[in-house]
């Protein structure tokens, strides 16, 4: 892993600015995953309905002016609750700034099931029991944005209960990286452990291509002089010489 | 307002909209939605002021729109409590449906749809293969695994559905998923018609597979090739097909 050395003003501007981004979101996604904990005791019956509790907390969050979130909620894990294999506690950001509840499909033959058995967002924080960011990705099972999203997991009594998480648009995640890209005297990638750009400010390196310059995979594992990380999350910055 | 130049495609744009012309094209889409089985049989439709409010025209409209339907008895409205719309899908299923749109589109128009598809299945499939990661591929192995696996007609045609939207997943479009998404609901119904045998099901099988290992080797060319070529297949296919049923 790289540290902080030779890391350059420009640079550094620019993880501040993805840090305060990673530190805003998951502050909130921090205080769904307590509510969610309240609700399942380890001793009693997990129920899908016992899950309306958090409710209050997750529209709040997605209601709230000027923070970046537009869709947040609990993911039970596959199989956890007593009354449903899969469920969705979750709200989007609607009209006028309303939070809609999604409607979580549980039957897997029908057409609106959302089978998120292997998705990234669900099955990382599950094998590592660490927080990831998923994305930029097509949320194509929910909101058919552009779309990052930052998960934890929910751990009772070591059992994995689900993640609790949110959605922010790759547009508001450029909105809030730009200022510092800008100023930046050199170009500059903001990119995720694969390599696929959120933002940079040039025009050859655009938001959703693979980074050629640096081989990312491989410069994550064993580090290397233009890659810059954000703390454990799975973004950095990369320069682009 | 003065529209110069930029043809019939423009004027159509800022043409106004007539409150028939919105409800018979409300009608259309909640049509296709059952034909795909996005809205399956007894489901039961929002009330009159949320189909509005979706739909950003008036409950007047809305009224036409869910009166055409019933006309066509895809719908069956009942009063009072527990009242509503509920969706009734022919009993010869959707596929009926499909048939009986296919009658009314001219070739030249399955043409002008099978042009506009080629063009977005081939440039999502380019885009796949400069953009998509480990995940991506693994991604859409699977959908191809559940392609190749699937037995009845309706899964096939669900499976094959959600290949295709993978592609553009992978590509990394919120447009190109959209138009996917589209095209599939205008166009793919109607292909579906002369697809699902297990001839058919077996070149699609490999012609996806043959997609996925393009984009493994991020090879963009072969990717928009085979893409395009298949699109231009089925809907050659479809035209043949429209061809014997008049006969």
């Amino acid at each position: 892993m790289t540290t902080a050395t030779n890391v350059s003003a420009d640079t550094a501007a620019v993880l501040g600015a993805l840090r305060d981004l990673a530190t805003s979101v998951f502050g909130d996604v921090d205080r769904i995953a307590a509510a969610t904990l309240e609700q399942l005791d380890p001793a009693g019956r997990r129920l899908s309905t016992s899950l309306r509790a958090i409710d209050e907390v997750t529209t709040r969050i997605v209601e709230q002016q000027g923070q970046p979130i537009t869709g947040a909620g609990f993911v039970a894990a596959v199989g956890y609750l007593d009354d449903t294999r899969w469920w969705l506690e979750w709200f989007a950001r609607g009209e006028g700034a309303k939070a809609d509840r999604l409607a979580s499909e549980t039957n897997p033959q029908a057409p609106g099931f959302y089978d998120y058995e292997f998705l990234p967002w669900y099955v990382v924080p599950r094998d590592t029991g660490r927080r990831h960011v998923t994305g930029p990705y097509v949320d194509y099972l929910c909101t058919d944005d552009y779309t990052l999203t930052f998960t934890m997991p929910v751990v009772v009594d070591k059992t994995f209960a689900g993640v609790a998480g949110a959605d922010v648009k790759v547009d508001t995640a450029e909105t809030l990286l730009m200022p510092p890209l800008r100023a930046a005297g050199q170009r500059l990638a903001v990119v995720n452990a694969h390599g696929r750009i959120v933002a940079s400010n040039s025009g050859r390196h655009v938001c959703g291509d693979l980074l050629a310059d640096v081989d990312v995979p491989a410069a994550w594992q064993h580090g290397h002089p233009a890659l810059h990380r954000l703390d454990d999350l799975p973004l950095a910055v990369a320069d682009l010489g | 307002m003065a529209i110069q130049f930029y043809g019939r495609a423009t004027a159509a744009v800022f043409a106004p909209l007539e409150s028939t012309s919105r409800s018979s094209r409300i009608a259309r889409r909640l049509t296709d939605a059952i034909a795909l089985g996005l809205l399956p049989d007894a489901q039961q439709l929002p009330g009159e002021m949320d189909l509005a409010a979706q739909f950003g025209v008036s409950t007047v409209t809305i009224r036409e729109a869910l009166s055409m339907l019933r006309h066509e008895g895809l719908i069956e409205t009942r009063r009072g409590r527990g009242g509503g719309s509920f969706v009734r899908v022919p009993a010869d299923g959707a596929s009926s449906l499909a048939r009986r749109r296919l009658g009314e589109v001219s070739l030249v128009e399955l043409r002008d749809l099978g042009d506009v598809y080629t063009a977005i299945a081939g440039q999502a499939a380019a885009l796949a293969a400069r953009r998509a990661d480990d995940e991506d591929v693994a991604q859409l192995r699977r959908a191809a695994a559940q392609l190749a696996e699937a037995g009845e007609p309706d899964a096939r045609r669900r499976a094959d559905a959600q290949f295709h939207i993978q592609v553009t997943v992978a590509a990394q479009s919120a447009r190109l998923y959209q138009e996917e998404v589209h095209l599939q609901a205008e166009f793919g119904t109607l292909l579906w018609l002369a697809f699902g045998d297990d001839a058919s099901h077996g070149e699609m099988v490999r012609s996806c597979t043959a997609v996925v290992d393009a984009i493994e080797a991020r090879d963009a060319h072969a990717a928009r090739a085979t893409a395009e070529q298949r699109v231009t297949d089925a809907t050659a296919r479809l035209i043949d097909y429209r061809l014997d049923q008049e006969l």
